[in-house]
């Protein structure tokens, strides 16, 4: 019976220390879900949203899921409701599998927004989705700087192309397949999509999913990685096969994961949005919304300026291209 | 556990040897029971001092009542010396089977039917093969990769949405009523029936129980089918509560499933355990979990690393005093 010993006085204490707070004036808290904690793109996006909540005062509890499970963010959600957290942001795993829980949280009063990716906005009720960008914006950057680079390069458009996407049910990778498929058929017809792969949020498995593509289709013109993970991988699987000059890779990532095959040549260039300043937004216009001073137009949020808010959706901006040029002025 | 000595005193005394493991299985208060009961009520405490909505607090514990169904249907396995590792995976299958049957307009009753059987027939794979004296680790290993990929593949990778909701996201009771009744009976067939005496005497000696008469096999069948079921059941559950079957869903649950069997102190190896413990188990873990997560919104440093690292040491301290216990009183 040593562990009881031990662990009652744990217990205790962690029982007193939970029970301290019960003053009636408190500052505003909010929780904010990314769709995983641990990996680069979302510890950027902290590094904003802190910077704003603490221009603010706001109590900020940034946390999520160890995987990018829909489940435990559920889970989350209704403990930060039970708790009375005054607003939530989420990033859903599931734009449908978390709405059902983010309906009741709206419907017990708390202020709920998306920010990343979008819930179903129908059945969960959240009252605007934080976007970094138009999707569209970003289907098409991609499209665009993959001819780009083949045709820097003096190489033929022709012939099959390979998307490395995230989870299979991730929303932003699987309205970004759609809209460059969209736009492949009616630019360039003669570049064609293989089935897409879906390691998951999973680097390793990105990189050894994509060096079996490589193997398997030797006529591969170009790659893109739709994920900070995938991104990365696949320059990796690129550069071990040696196919650097006939395989283009691009895609979306954070620049710090990227900064290695950007100068090496293994990638000429990529998009992304400031991840940081996304969290920045997030939680400002969070904060607008608890004092109800959010309307559709122009404005300023803190230190970005001239953002566009329309009904139920707030934009970052057009998406940011990285290269050799800029890639070093960029932190996250 | 100390195999000769059990073999020989089963033999000496087999009526009466059942009937003690009956009586441990369900003695509720003994000494290893305190660490999970302390770090029950200082959960609870946690908890309650924070609560700011309690009615939502029901809620909170909604995705623990799938994790409990299946721990309920683990305990008999695991009791036998078993596990079943791929009840996750018929989670998400049978979601998908539910969803692509109501997708295609069938009414509720035959989707749910359909459903269930093939629940039993997954199930019933496992169990004839656990029966058939392959070992349930590697059946079930197995199945869990196969289950899952066919779920994925039913869906073509997509979550399978329905266009009309069949129900209203908001029917609290039903999954917590199915969770109490499941429970019942699984106490009732466990403590109370002589089907659950012989999964006591199975666990403790399979050679034993099978020389005195025990049908080891169809009791193998049955507890594995079971399993089966009970993942359907959360499946239908689940997917009339969201409208949307999702194949990547409950990934990771049998093990969750595992660990509060477990905690509830019944052994790993078999031969001992039961009911009672298995449902303080999942009000240990599902606790711990919601405490946890209430701490850390007022202590940055119980992120989530911390807090996996938090959960896995008090789980393995709960799960070293009640496995320890066990084995103690068993020589």
């Amino acid at each position: 019976m040593k562990t009881s010993n031990m662990t009652l006085p744990v217990f205790l204490a962690l029982v007193l220390a939970g029970c301290g707070d019960s003053t009636a004036e408190r500052p505003v808290r909010m929780a904010m879900l990314p769709k995983l904690v641990g990996i680069g793109y979302f510890d950027a996006a902290e590094t904003g949203a802190r910077e704003a909540a603490s221009e603010l005062g706001i109590e900020l509890t940034y946390d999520g899921p160890a995987e990018a499970r829909h489940e435990d963010q559920m889970r989350m959600i209704d403990g930060w409701n039970a708790m009375g957290i005054d607003i939530i942001a989420v990033a859903p795993n599931d734009p449908d599998g978390i709405a059902a829980t983010l309906k009741t949280a709206v419907d017990s009063g708390v202020r709920t927004i998306t920010w990343d990716t979008d819930a179903n906005r129908q059945s969960s009720g959240r009252e605007y989705f934080v976007n970094q960008a138009e999707s569209l914006a970003i289907a098409r950057g991609m499209v665009d700087l993959m001819v780009r680079t083949r045709e820097s390069k003096g190489l033929p458009l022709a012939g099959s192309y390979l998307i490395v996407s995230g989870t299979p049910t991730a929303a932003n990778q699987n309205t970004w397949i759609r809209q460059m498929t969209e736009y492949l058929q009616e630019t360039h017809p003669e570049m064609e999509l293989l089935p897409p792969l879906t390691p998951g949020e999973d680097q390793s498995l990105a990189q050894e999913q994509t060096t079996a593509a490589l193997n398997a289709h030797a006529e591969l013109n170009g790659i893109w990685g739709m994920t900070s993970v995938a991104l990365p991988a696949a320059a990796r699987a690129v550069t071990d096969a040696a196919r650097t000059d006939s395989v283009c890779v691009t895609g979306v990532s954070l620049p710090s994961l990227m900064r290695e095959y950007v100068q090496n040549g293994s990638v000429d260039s990529f998009l992304l949005w400031d991840v940081v300043d996304l969290g920045y937004l997030t939680v400002h216009v969070a904060a607008r919304l608890h004092q109800k001073t959010l309307q559709p137009g122009r404005t300023d949020f803190g230190r970005l300026k001239n953002i566009e808010v329309r009904d139920g959706e707030v934009i970052l901006g057009p998406p940011q291209i990285f290269d050799r040029s800029n890639i070093d002025d960029f932190s996250f | 556990m100390d195999k000769p000595r059990t073999l020989s005193r089963t033999r000496q005394t087999p009526a009466k040897n059942m009937s003690q493991s009956v009586f441990r299985g369900s003695e509720f208060f003994s000494a290893g029971r305190l660490v999970p009961i302390l770090l029950l009520i200082c959960s609870a405490g946690i908890i309650a001092s924070q609560v700011h909505r309690p009615v939502i607090l029901l809620k909170t514990w909604l995705p623990w009542i799938d994790v409990g169904c299946l721990a309920i249907a683990m305990t008999p396995v695991i009791m036998m010396g078993g596990i079943d590792l791929s009840v996750a995976s018929q989670v998400a299958l049978h979601s998908v089977v539910f969803g692509l049957c109501l997708q295609a307009g069938w009414p509720l009753f035959p989707a749910i039917s359909c459903t269930l059987c093939v629940a039993v027939f997954c199930g019933f794979v496992n169990g004839g093969l656990v029966a058939r004296g392959r070992p349930s680790l590697l059946v079930t290993l197995a199945t869990m990769a196969l289950y899952r990929g066919f779920a994925m593949s039913f869906a073509g990778a997509e979550p399978v949405r329905l266009a009309t909701p069949v129900s209203d996201p908001d029917h609290l009771p039903v999954q917590y009523i199915a969770f109490a009744g499941l429970a019942f009976f699984a106490w009732l067939l466990v403590h109370r029936t002589t089907a659950g005496r012989w999964i006591l005497a199975v666990g403790e000696n399979r050679t034993a129980a099978r020389i005195s008469g025990v049908p080891d096999r169809r009791l193998d069948v049955l507890a594995w089918t079971t399993c089966g079921l009970t993942a359907g059941l959360v499946a239908v559950m689940n997917v009339l509560q969201h409208n949307v079957a999702i194949p990547d869903s409950a990934l990771g649950a049998e093990l969750q499933a595992i660990a509060c069997v477990i905690v509830g102190g019944t052994l790993i190896t078999g031969g001992r355990g039961g009911m009672t413990g298995t449902l303080l188990g999942i009000a240990v873990v599902s606790t711990l979990d919601i405490a946890l997560q209430f701490l850390s919104t007022r202590f940055p440093l119980i992120s989530v690393e911390s807090r996996m690292i938090v959960t896995g040491i008090l789980l393995i301290s709960v799960a070293v005093s009640t496995q320890n216990f066990a084995g103690k009183r068993s020589a």
